[in-house]
């Protein structure tokens, strides 16, 4: 990448994986508003979202669990063998202990959020696992 | 251009003509134009020409009708129209469609239809036009008119037709006569056809034939044509021709032998003969040297053993081989041999017939003779002729030959039976007067005598019986007559045992009957011996053991079959009875002992009711009854007792059992032990029930946990995108919203936070009915639990007016799932200040309680009423104070609190002293230890 000028050149990027177009929009929104100066790209489903990662840095993947076609462990645990340094969080409406073990055991997750929690919690722990 | 379709434009042409004439007849000044139509109708006929020349019959009638009608009809319009002045144009229509029917039908009913319809029509229109009385004489003349002379046209094309096609048909026949005529002259075959015998027509062929000309011929006599000597032949063939005739005709050619074949057939409407003929005089000839031919050749066959002879009749020669004249006992061939020397060498009594045979044979063509011969040296010989007629060229007989063999031995044997015969009848006569003979005629025993070599010498009626055959049938011929291939061995045998004085006894044989068929007799057989006492022959009695031999074979069959059976009874697992129709036993198996532990000998004359529970006696009647009736009983469960009190189920199946008369002389019963079965059955059934209901549980089961994940995702996620669309809308720097705006907001806010909240109860409460609800626990520390249930509940209470403390206390840690002890404190916070107006208080209280702890929230409150308390913690429940405004709630907290308490093991309760006298909430949670939690909490987040 050569764009000197992008503006957001040096914005850390967080690639959202889920099938709803209204929760992907609300999401982009709200994490870019961020002071910390967050991209977001999102992707309807898990092959997107895999396209987006071959195609360009990602620093953090959040990702629906339930989606048509491939599910959210299926696509983090690809995205994991396609590039094991980029962090992962699953982001669900599932919020039980059993999904939680699965993400860890089969995804090798570094989060799990539950979609109930308030956004702004939700952007705190974002900016949370990106650190510094 | 076919016939037809000329035909049919011709005729169309025709009416179109007739139209267009009275078309211009009736124009004003039409009186000119008749002669135009004249003129059309000629150029129509030129048109038809091809028609007109070959079929004019058919269009000459119509075309002057036409033109007739036309031209007088015309008129009769034209003065009419003068003398009335009124409308005539409907009629030409229906006259036009009467001639159109005319022509193509012609048909009788075509014009009376036009007529009737048009007298209709134009009464209608006179009527109309008032003038009946002046138009009606008008009418009839055109009405009658108009039938009239269709009637004629129609009538006189028809019958023209009809006559030439009549004459069409006549030539069409001539034609064909003719052409069948040609072919028959073609034919090589000689074709003649003859009425009375006499000759009506013939073909060139016949003519060949007969070397004559056609005109000698016709007219002419068949039998003037022939041979008289075949006149008798022919006559009988007139009378009955279906068989094939041979003729003999001296004519031109010779002398021909004809061959006649002769049908009846009708010409010129008379029955006639049609006959063909066939010169076959050199096939009968060709025939008749093959047929000699043949003859030789078995003549050589057979030459050495058979005399063979050719008699000349011209002659009166014969040529003889050197046995001819050995069998004659001529040891040197004699010179010449004449008919007279084959008559002469015949015994006196035999001559004539001789003679009469071999006349007999020039007619028959065959001979067949035996005779017996004296030789020269007086010894006396049979000798058999048989001989053939030979002919000439001309079919005439030219000679008689044949075969001659000496017959002697033939006859001797036939001697020896005849002279066997007469001692037979010798033997009768003797019986007749004999008492042995009469016990031999009239034994049921066949008795049969023989001799050594075993030629049968007498015969009893018994026997005669017995084998079918008659005494005189016999009598003379060899006993093995009765043997079957297999026995005649046997017979030498009987019969060296009887040579040497011995009886035989044979108990049972196989013998043949006259018609074939096989029978089984007892053979006693005794020797017989003359005067001397030297064994002559052999007397044997024969008694008829099929039937005997029949019913001891069943006998033994079934004396084995029932050994079997008894085998099988005894070693049968199932218990078989047999009992008479008393219901007495009369047998009882091995198998029988170990059910019921009755022995044979204790259970054999006792009533099979003794095995049966008492009370149920009266079933065994039912048994019986169907048995008398011969119908097999089946019970598939029956409960029966056993000698020592037990009872046991059985399966029961009784057939009627029947003497060898049919008879049904009692039953037997055949019982399976089906206890064990019975038992494993219902708890095979009862097993199946279970897992039946398990898996319909295990069934449900999956299904609520399926509802409740589902419901779970669908109702959390629409509310996602709507909390951070407020969150986005609220929060937003660069336009931040107006204070009134803010106000909406937070409505919107507050509710879907309410909404969030509601969708967690009823997903908790859906859990805990499931079962579902899950502890995650750690330790904690419930006085940091309670200090930030405080800080949530900070705002809230300021902005109420409520006060908020937090009641001193020690720390207390417990092993609990963190976020249900928020949600059970956020509840109870949430329902204090709800209920507590400003100014009161709202306290959070901590105590420990041995291992565990005692958490309170109270309020100065509403209060509850005393009764109320008991139901608080039910789902769906809400106390309200009527006084009061009704507060928004699901009903479900408290529920919740106390589903999320007693799983971990606590309790939950609430007092109060009254309406308006506040509350206080209370909870415990056990300090047991808590098993360390195998999964992963829901929301784990590693810090970095």
């Amino acid at each position: 990448m050569t764009m000197t000028t992008d503006p957001d050149q040096g914005k850390r990027t967080i690639l959202v994986v889920d099938d709803e177009p209204d929760i992907l929009f609300s999401i982009k929104l709200l994490l870019e508003r961020s002071p910390k100066g967050l991209q977001v790209v999102t992707a309807a489903s898990g092959v997107e979202g895999l396209d987006v990662l071959r195609s360009r840095d990602i620093d953090l993947i959040v990702s629906d669990f339930k989606m048509p076609g491939m599910d959210g462990i299926e696509f983090l645990l690809q995205a994991h063998q396609l590039k094991p340094d980029v962090p992962r969080v699953m982001f669900t409406a599932y919020a039980d202990a059993e999904l939680a073990r699965r993400a860890v055991a089969e995804a090798f997750v570094q989060g799990f959020l539950a979609k109930t929690m308030p956004p702004r919690e939700l952007v705190q722990r974002v900016e949370a696992i990106l650190g510094d | 251009m076919a016939a037809e379709e000329r035909t049919a434009s011709v005729r169309f042409m025709v009416i179109l003509l007739n139209i267009a004439t009275y078309w211009l007849w009736l124009e004003p000044t039409g009186l000119g134009i008749p002669a135009l139509a004249a003129a059309l109708s000629v150029v129509a006929l030129a048109y038809g020409t091809y028609d007109l020349l070959f079929r004019p019959y058919q269009h000459f009638p119509i075309l002057a009708m036409s033109l007739w009608t036309t031209l007088t009809d015309g008129i009769l319009v034209t003065v009419w129209l003068h003398a009335t002045g009124g409308f005539e144009s409907p009629y030409y229509l229906l006259w036009y469609l009467s001639l159109v029917a005319v022509t193509f039908r012609y048909d009788w009913r075509a014009p009376l239809l036009a007529a009737a319809v048009y007298a209709v029509l134009y009464t209608g229109l006179v009527a109309a036009s008032g003038s009946l009385a002046v138009h009606g004489v008008g009418l009839a003349i055109r009405v009658s008119y108009i039938f009239l002379c269709g009637g004629l046209g129609a009538m006189l094309a028809r019958e023209t037709t009809r006559a030439f096609d009549a004459r069409s048909r006549l030539a069409e026949r001539m034609r064909e006569a003719e052409s069948f005529r040609s072919l028959a002259e073609a034919s090589t075959e000689a074709l003649v056809v003859s009425s009375d015998g006499v000759v009506l027509d013939c073909n060139r062929a016949y003519c060949e034939l007969m070397g004559m000309a056609r005109e000698e011929l016709v007219g002419a006599t068949l039998l003037s044509l022939l041979e008289p000597s075949s006149w008798p032949d022919a006559e009988r063939h007139f009378a009955d021709p279906s068989r094939p005739l041979e003729v003999w005709r001296n004519g031109p050619h010779g002398r021909q032998l004809l061959r006649v074949e002769a049908r009846t057939i009708t010409y010129q409407g008379r029955p006639a003969r049609f006959a063909s003929l066939r010169d076959v005089t050199n096939e009968r000839e060709l025939q008749g040297r093959a047929e000699q031919n043949a003859l030789h050749l078995s003549l050589a066959l057979e030459a050495g053993q058979v005399g063979t002879w050719d008699l000349d009749f011209a002659t009166d020669t014969t040529r003889r081989n050197a046995r001819f004249d050995q069998i004659y006992g001529h040891e040197s061939p004699k010179a010449r041999w004449s008919l007279d020397d084959f008559i002469d060498a015949v015994e006196p009594e035999g001559a004539e017939g001789a003679r009469r045979a071999f006349e007999e044979a020039r007619r028959l063509g065959r001979l067949e003779l035996e005779c017996r011969i004296r030789w020269p040296d007086g010894t006396r010989h049979w000798v058999a002729l048989q001989g053939q007629l030979r002919f000439g060229k001309d079919g005439v007989p030219t000679g008689l030959a044949g075969i001659a063999r000496d017959s002697s031995a033939t006859h001797r044997a036939e001697q020896a039976r005849v002279e066997a015969l007469e001692s037979a009848a010798r033997l009768k006569e003797w019986k007749a007067t004999s008492l042995l003979a009469a016990v031999v005629d009239s034994s049921i025993d066949g008795i049969v005598t023989k001799d050594l070599s075993g030629t049968i010498t007498s015969w009893n009626p018994a026997c005669e019986a017995l084998f079918g055959y008659r005494a005189d049938e016999v009598i003379g011929r060899s006993i093995t007559l009765l043997y079957t291939e297999k026995e005649a061995q046997e017979e030498e045998r009987i019969l060296a045992r009887i040579a040497q004085g011995q009886a035989v006894l044979v108990r049972e044989a196989r013998r043949v009957r006259k018609d074939g068929s096989v029978l089984w007799v007892s053979v006693s057989a005794s020797p017989l011996r003359d005067a001397d006492g030297t064994v002559v022959g052999c007397a044997s009695i024969q008694r008829d053991v099929t039937e005997t031999r029949a019913i001891e074979r069943r006998r033994i069959e079934a004396k084995e079959a029932s050994l079997r059976l008894a085998a099988v009874v005894e070693s049968s697992i199932d218990g078989i009875v047999t009992k008479d129709l008393r219901g007495t036993i009369t047998s009882w198996n091995r198998a029988c002992e170990t059910m019921f532990g009755y022995r044979a000998d204790e259970a054999i004359g006792r009533p099979i009711t003794m095995l049966y529970p008492k009370g149920d006696e009266k079933a065994e009647e039912n048994i019986l009854s169907s048995i008398r009736q011969g119908r097999p009983v089946r019970i598939r469960e029956a409960l029966r007792v056993r000698k020592d009190g037990s009872t046991l189920w059985v399966s029961v199946s009784a057939s009627p059992l029947r003497d060898a008369n049919g008879t049904i002389i009692g039953a037997a019963s055949i019982k399976r032990d089906i206890t064990e079965a019975r038992l494993a059955e219902k708890e095979r059934l009862d097993a199946k029930t279970r897992i039946a209901e398990f898996e319909h549980l295990k069934e449900i089961d999956r299904f609520k946990t399926q509802f409740i994940n589902t419901a779970a995702h669908e109702l959390r996620t629409p509310l996602l995108p709507l909390r951070m669309q407020l969150e986005l809308l609220m929060t937003d720097a660069e336009h931040p919203p107006l204070p009134s705006q803010r106000e909406n907001l937070e409505v919107m806010q507050r509710n879907l936070e309410r909404l969030g909240g509601l969708v967690e109860d009823l997903l908790t409460v859906a859990r805990s009915q499931a079962g579902r609800l899950q502890l995650n626990t750690a330790p904690l520390d419930l006085k940091e639990a309670m200090r930030d249930a405080e800080q949530t509940f900070r705002t809230l209470a300021a902005s109420r007016g409520v006060r908020l403390v937090v009641e001193p206390s020690e720390p207390v840690t417990v092993l609990a799932d963190g976020k249900g002890v928020v949600q059970v404190l956020t509840n109870l916070l949430s329902n204090a200040f709800k209920f507590t107006p400003a100014g009161g208080e709202v306290r959070i209280g901590l105590r420990r309680d041995g291992d565990g702890a005692i958490l309170t929230v109270s309020d100065t409150g509403a209060g509850i009423a005393p009764e109320d308390i008991g139901r608080l913690f039910s789902p769906f429940v809400q106390v309200h104070d009527t006084s009061q405004v009704p507060q928004p709630g699901s009903g479900l907290g408290l529920y919740i609190c106390r589903q999320l308490v007693e799983l971990h093991g606590g309790t939950i309760g609430c007092k109060s002293p009254g309406r308006g006298k506040g509350s206080t909430f209370w909870f415990t949670l056990p300090g047991i230890p808590f098993r360390p939690p195998s999964d992963a909490a829901p929301e784990w987040n590693p810090r970095p």
